[in-house]
């Protein structure tokens, strides 16, 4: 069976490299963009299978990145978790209505970030 | 004055580090992998500082926005919650115009990193200790 690709979006080396830890305990080919724009770019040319997507970045924050990635017929239907910082509400308001599909708040929980990763490539 | 209130504590007051959380990161992976954080975080830091400043300097709020946030973070992977905090109001003070109020926080923050890194520092010399004696 195909390893699963996932897309971690994030301008942060420490957040990149958790969620890296976390995941390669899994069987996936992790893929890396440090802002909106670089992450857009690589959704369209690698298609993952799921997208980690960081909120606040340079360049183009995470909810433009997912308005474009709705837009276009080659990532409309990507899942995408949106990783949000805890006890800011509006930002997971903002990113549902942008187009993601869920979101986990940072500091992560490797737990809670394997499971939704599983689910959302139902394993 | 350094403007810092609440959770943007002084050394004195409230530990620089939630050991808990410190806890949580060793429990959750190998000391090697906890180190690279712990590294990252270090390394990390103080670019996000310099970037701050330069934010500052120019007031650029998306980019004191995007390093405030970024170092917020790596703060919280941490439990540093008193430099997250910091963080947190500076972006804040920077949004809503107060620009002075907002330089007046960089010496706090300065000074609150420092102890997050002294506290960090140890517990990568601890580690290390604790891999040699294996």
């Amino acid at each position: 069976m195909a390893r699963k690709k996932i897309l971690l979006v994030d301008d942060s080396p420490t957040i990149l490299m958790m969620e890296q830890m976390i995941l390669s305990k899994g069987p996936y080919d992790l893929i890396v963009a440090q802002d909106g724009e670089e992450g857009v770019a690589k959704a369209l040319a690698e298609r993952p299978d799921l997208i980690l997507m960081d909120v606040v970045m340079p360049r183009l924050d995470g909810f433009g990145a997912v308005e474009r990635l709705r837009a276009d017929p080659l990532t409309r239907d990507v899942p995408i978790i949106m990783i949000t910082t805890r006890s800011e509400a509006q930002n997971v308001e903002a990113g549902f209505t942008s187009g993601c599909n869920d979101y986990i708040t940072k500091p992560l929980n490797g737990l809670e970030l394997m499971t939704k990763v599983q689910n959302y490539l139902g394993e | 004055m350094s403007g810092a209130t609440g959770d943007e504590r002084h050394a004195h007051e409230r530990p620089a580090v939630d050991e808990d959380a410190l806890g949580d990161l060793q429990r959750l992976f190998a000391s090697e992998h906890e180190a690279r954080l712990l590294r990252s975080v270090l390394g990390d830091g103080p670019r996000r500082l310099a970037d701050m400043r330069v934010a500052l300097t120019a007031r650029d709020v998306d980019a004191l926005g995007w390093a405030a946030e970024a170092l917020r973070g790596a703060a919280e992977l941490v439990g540093a919650r008193p430099l997250s905090a910091l963080c947190v109001r500076l972006a804040r003070e920077a949004r809503a115009g107060n620009w002075e109020l907002a330089q007046g926080l960089v010496g706090a923050l300065d000074e609150e990193y420092a102890s997050v890194r002294t506290r960090l520092e140890a517990e990568l010399r601890r580690g290390r200790r604790a891999g040699d004696a294996e």
